[in-house]
């Protein structure tokens, strides 16, 4: 292949060792093939020595073979083939001589050809060379300028500005503009220093601190004894002796033959240069991926802050175009947050916002927005309040919902409670309860007419009547009554239903109260052979109720019992003291037909007739439950229904015994 | 004689008033009856009646004042209330002016008559 190639003997040089590499590394040592290339290495060795003691032959940093300061062309690849085996022992250059024989050159392939591991192991390549005598080859490794890893930071590095002073003192000095030799033994000083921070800390010297030492030396008077001095500076610095020897003894080389090793010194610092710039890439590379990174995580950041502001936009958008008015007051009272809605209702404005609702709302009424503060956890406490308006010309009925707000342990922090102006819906209310007492009663004048003249022709004071015209009445009468009843329950219940009846308790005795109720209904179930109990416990305390109301409520749930027992069946009325609740607990068992699980839940609904069926009774309005409930949700009780198929049923309710407020009248 | 006792009923409505009335009368009662406050009192100041039954609504004069008038000059004439409500607010103002008891509209008659002798008894213990 070699001559194929019209090339300079220089790459004919190259190309004949890499030729010569590859045949010795397949064939055995004297096959013609070896013997050939290494004389053709050889003649072109000792052409290129023709003229001069010595050539080198360098590999740069970007990987480009210089002989004798020739940069080869690589057209054909023979460079990149050549170059591993310099790079494998670090290499930079090597230098050949006069005298140099055939077997040193075969020795030179062959330890080029070593193991790695091997070659590495065996340190210094000259020493290795000397071994195999080969004295007319020289080799440079890169081991001494070999940084390692984490130790990029030079010195230098870190006070740039005081390199750069000492850099100005350094040309002012060069240009003999200082001559004061206390001057000039300071900057001796701290140039030897700063070379010997550089290469204890890194074990080289940074190509500025060199290049100053260079032209600080090669400027002074007296050479020898300067660098004798930064030699003793430096092992005094406490760096290796052997190091600061073989960096001196090249300072002084470089300096005496600026010439003829300019290119190696710049090859050395290039590839040093090479080093740094590769550390600082690869500290720069580092900090991109986590300046990207960073940058990234701000980006999300952003976007998490912009999705948080539009979510509170619409939010408080939310609250501030909300009909029904809000505030929020924190755990001392203080308004924190009020809608304009909310504003209106309570006559306030957004300046109160951070001020005691105590002092800001006058009315005492709304005081209780605050009083609620400390009521149980997620409960929702309902209220109507009357306030008089801003005008001070009309009341408005506000219904207030208030709920506890807490932070994530649990504490109470607030209160939000919500404003409705229910003052219309009152009033629709009001006339409703008035129109239907008005209904009820003109519809109760006739019917009680009716009634009574049926009873009195009945009761025969009149005169006789035939058992037909008797059936007939009786049928009459019947089914009088029964509208009779559903027109009373009616108004009761509008009543009820409007708020409009008032609960007045007093300390009433239950016991005598369920006698009284069972003692009127005794003689319905006695006509059924229904037997009807009661119990109540000895200790039972006097609830405040309403007798009137609760009697009602007792009559219509036994009532309702005597009327689904079959006959021969048995109810019982009892109560306790249901201690844990703070109320009575009466409960009436009976043994009937008993509720349909899915019905349970409707009972208490109006106009709901569970036992729809045939009854022989006189049939119930669907009503009495509705009732029931009303007037014992007015007094603060619970109203329940328990069966079990073919059980019978029981209805249970209760009655705090201390009414807590009656403030819904009205 | 139980047959000279004498019952004024007062109420606006016929029906009522002519039914309650003839009841009391099958049962031996002599019975007045006036249609509003007014009458009322003009018949028991010549009448000089043993009971009142007195309904509050009516035109003219109510109830409650003609109860007021009646106790002017008469505070010792037993008054039951008629009230066609079971929980009249009323009948309940009433009691303060010093009446008997309230009889319902709706009730049986003979609760009615029940209520009248209960209240013709213990009156006349009273007085005794």
């Amino acid at each position: 292949m070699v001559e194929n190639f019209q090339a300079s003997n220089n790459l004919k040089f190259v190309t004949s060792l890499v030729t010569c590499l590859r045949l010795i590394s397949i064939y055995p040592a004297k096959h013609p093939l070896v013997v050939n290339s290494l004389k053709s290495v050889f003649t072109c060795a000792n052409q290129s020595l023709v003229d001069k003691q010595e050539f080198n032959l360098i590999l740069s940093p970007d990987n480009k073979l210089i002989i004798d300061g020739e940069t080869l062309s690589d057209k054909s690849g023979v460079v990149q083939d050549f170059v591993p085996y310099f790079k494998k022992i670090d290499i930079e250059d090597v230098t050949f001589s006069t005298g140099i024989t055939e077997e040193e050159i075969e020795q030179l392939i062959r330890t080029l050809l070593m193991d790695k591991e091997v070659l590495r192991e065996a340190g210094d390549i000259n020493k290795l060379f000397k071994e195999k005598g080969i004295t007319h080859i020289q080799a440079k490794q890169f081991s001494y300028l070999k940084v390692e890893k984490g130790k990029e930071a030079f010195v230098t590095e870190g006070k740039p500005e005081e390199f750069e002073k000492l850099k100005s003192r350094l040309k002012d000095f060069i240009g003999n503009k200082i001559d004061n030799p206390e001057d000039i033994t300071k900057i001796e000083k701290e140039l030897f220093t700063m070379a010997g921070a550089d290469l204890k800390q890194t074990r080289k010297l940074s190509a500025q601190v060199k290049n100053a030492l260079k032209k600080f030396i090669g400027h002074s008077s007296e050479r020898d004894n300067t660098l004798a001095r930064l030699k003793e500076a430096l092992v005094q610095y406490g760096c290796p002796a052997e190091e600061v020897d073989n960096l001196v003894n090249r300072i002084s080389e470089e300096i005496s033959h600026p010439a003829e090793v300019h290119h190696r010194a710049s090859t050395a610092e290039l590839a040093q240069l090479k080093d740094e710039n590769d550390a600082l890439k690869a500290k720069l590379s580092d900090l991109e991926s986590e300046l990207s990174r960073h940058s990234a995580a701000v980006q999300q950041l952003k976007k998490e802050n912009a999705r948080v502001i539009s979510e509170k936009q619409r939010i408080d958008n939310i609250v501030h175009n909300m009909a029904e008015g809000m505030v929020v007051v924190d755990s001392e009272g203080k308004i924190i947050l009020v809608n304009p809605a909310g504003e209106a209702l309570l006559g306030i404005t957004k300046n109160d916002i951070g001020r005691p609702i105590k002092e800001v709302v006058k009315d005492e009424h709304l005081l209780t927005l605050t009083k609620r503060i400390s009521t149980e956890k997620d409960e929702v406490v309902e209220k109507d309040i009357e306030v008089i308006s801003a005008d001070e010309a009309t009341t408005k009925v506000l219904r207030t919902s208030s709920a506890v707000v807490e932070d994530h342990d649990g504490n109470t922090v607030g209160m939000v409670t919500m404003l409705n102006d229910i003052t219309k819906q009152k009033e629709i209310e009001g006339l409703k309860a008035q129109f239907m007492a008005n209904v009820s009663h003109e519809l109760r004048t006739p019917l009680v007419a009716i009634e009574k003249s049926v009873a009195l022709i009945l009761s025969k004071s009149t005169g006789d009547i035939s058992p037909t015209q008797n059936e007939f009445l009786s049928i009459a009468e019947r089914n009088l009554k029964r509208l009779t009843l559903l027109i009373n329950d009616l108004l009761d219940l509008s009543k009820l239903e409007a708020r409009k009846a008032t609960i007045n308790p007093e300390e009433t005795d239950m016991d005598k109260l369920i006698a009284d109720s069972v003692e009127s209904l005794n003689n319905w179930a006695a006509a059924k052979s229904i037997k009807l109990s009661r119990s109540v416990s000895p200790d039972l305390p006097h609830p405040q109720v309403d007798p009137n109301k609760i009697i009602q409520v007792l009559n219509n749930l036994i009532g309702n019992a005597i009327k689904f027992t079959p006959k021969n069946g048995s109810i019982a009325v009892e109560a306790v003291h249901d201690k844990q609740e703070g109320a009575v607990k009466v409960t009436v068992r009976d043994t009937g037909i008993g509720i349909p699980p899915e019905d349970l839940g409707k009972i208490f609904e109006k106009f709901y007739q569970a036992g729809k069926k045939d009854s022989e009774d006189v049939k119930g309005t669907g009503i009495g439950l509705a009732i029931v409930r009303e007037i014992v949700e007015l007094h603060k009780g619970k109203v329940w229904a328990e069966s079990e198929k073919g059980m019978g049923s029981r209805f249970i309710f209760t009655l705090p015994i201390v009414i807590i407020s009656s403030e819904n009248g009205g | 004689m139980e047959n000279e006792i004498k019952v004024l009923l007062v109420d606006d409505e016929e029906d009522f008033r002519k039914l309650l009335a003839y009841w009391l009368q099958s049962k031996g009662y002599c019975v007045i009856t006036a249609s509003n406050g007014e009458e009322a009192i003009k018949l028991a100041k010549a009448e000089n009646p043993a009971i009142i039954f007195m309904d509050l609504n009516m035109p003219v004069m109510d109830g409650t004042d003609a109860l007021k008038k009646l106790r002017e000059f008469n505070k010792d004439v037993p008054v039951i209330i008629i009230s066609a409500y079971v929980d009249d607010r009323r009948a309940k103002e009433a009691m303060e002016l010093g009446i008997s008891g309230v009889f319902y509209k709706g009730k049986d008659f003979q609760e009615g008559l029940s209520l009248l002798e209960t209240t013709l008894r213990t009156h006349k213990q009273l007085r005794k």
